[in-house]
């Protein structure tokens, strides 16, 4: 009897812990503006996002793990190159095209050569690649259909 | 004196290790003619595979190390069979078409050598990904890369930058 309780017992503990809770939490959101055109996590809790407004002045907004904002810029036919939470380097064409890189304070760095221009690819301008997850969350567009604006929501996993 | 020394090596010391080099740092490049970049594949290690042309069709893929120097090239005929699907140090992966051969998916090994992933009768193989899912991963951890045209004479350059 004490062998069939201690084994009814172990059954119940291996099946508890295996129980995933997998209901994801919303953490905090930022302005999608009309549009958002391109994300990449940053794979520490934050990201990148290009959106535009009912104007079409598109721009790039930079946040940190917890939403705060790191760098915006107004843009133009930008694409985000590489994403981290210490860099950012993202191709524009607002004024010439150019390389931007932005360190985690904001600070912006141009990458450019004498009577060169400079571009990422071309499928990676005309259809750029999108991160939406990290380890630890997801991020999500929000639609609000009555007002027609969107907000990038982040999730974590539980 | 050894104080006066001691405390002198540790200030140049403190500021050494404070100055923060933001810029990044051309590593090395490859030139691509009159020409215009249409993929990158980053491989994780510092190299890529890259594939540029002139127009979609006609295009050249090259498989470039962490040092820049080519591991593999290849004429590719039409983009639009999705070109670079994965890219590691070790292997390549891509797909291609033409009306002759149809299409196909090839693996290269490190030492460059190719192979057509062998596809049963009357079937033919392809990558998942299909327009407009084309892969496209410019960085790594200690780098990126982006292309220069120049504006007098169109000749484009791709260059493999490191962060700091």
């Amino acid at each position: 009897m004490k062998n069939f309780t201690f084994i009814v017992w172990l059954c119940i503990a291996v099946t508890a812990s295996c129980i995933k809770i997998s209901a994801a939490t919303e953490e905090w959101s930022v302005d999608g503006q009309q549009m958002i055109y391109q994300v990449a996590a940053d794979g520490k809790g934050g990201c990148v996002l290009i959106r535009s407004e009912t104007n079409s002045v598109f721009s790039i907004l930079w946040v940190d793990k917890k939403g705060a904002e790191i760098y915006e810029a107004v843009v133009s036919n930008a694409s985000i190159i590489s994403c981290s939470n210490k860099q950012l380097v993202y191709s524009d064409n607002l004024n010439d095209s150019e390389i931007v890189q932005v360190d985690s304070k904001g600070g912006t760095t141009k990458i450019s050569k004498p009577d060169e221009e400079a571009y990422g690819s071309y499928l990676g301008n005309m259809m750029p690649s999108t991160v939406m997850s990290d380890k630890k969350g997801f991020f999500a567009v929000k639609m609000d259909v009555l007002i027609s604006r969107q907000q990038l929501v982040r999730f974590s996993n539980k | 004196m050894k104080t006066t020394f001691t405390f002198l090596i540790l200030f140049l010391l403190t500021g050494f290790l404070s100055i923060n080099v933001e810029s990044a740092t051309e590593e090395w490049s490859y030139d691509c003619g009159s020409n215009m970049v249409y993929q990158v594949y980053t491989d994780g290690k510092g190299g890529a595979a890259m594939i540029y042309g002139f127009a979609q069709t006609n295009l050249t893929l090259v498989w470039f190390d962490k040092k820049g120097d080519t591991i593999y090239q290849a004429g590719i005929s039409n983009i639009m069979a999705t070109g670079i699907t994965g890219c590691t140090s070790k292997d390549l992966i891509y797909s291609d078409s033409d009306p002759d051969s149809g299409t196909h998916v090839f693996h290269v090994n490190s030492k460059g050598e190719m192979k057509i992933i062998p596809a049963d009768p009357d079937t033919f193989n392809t990558t998942m990904a299909m327009m407009p899912s084309y892969c496209n991963k410019s960085d790594d951890k200690k780098g990126f890369f982006i292309s220069f045209t120049n504006t007098n004479t169109l000749n484009t350059s791709f260059v493999r930058y490191r962060n700091k």
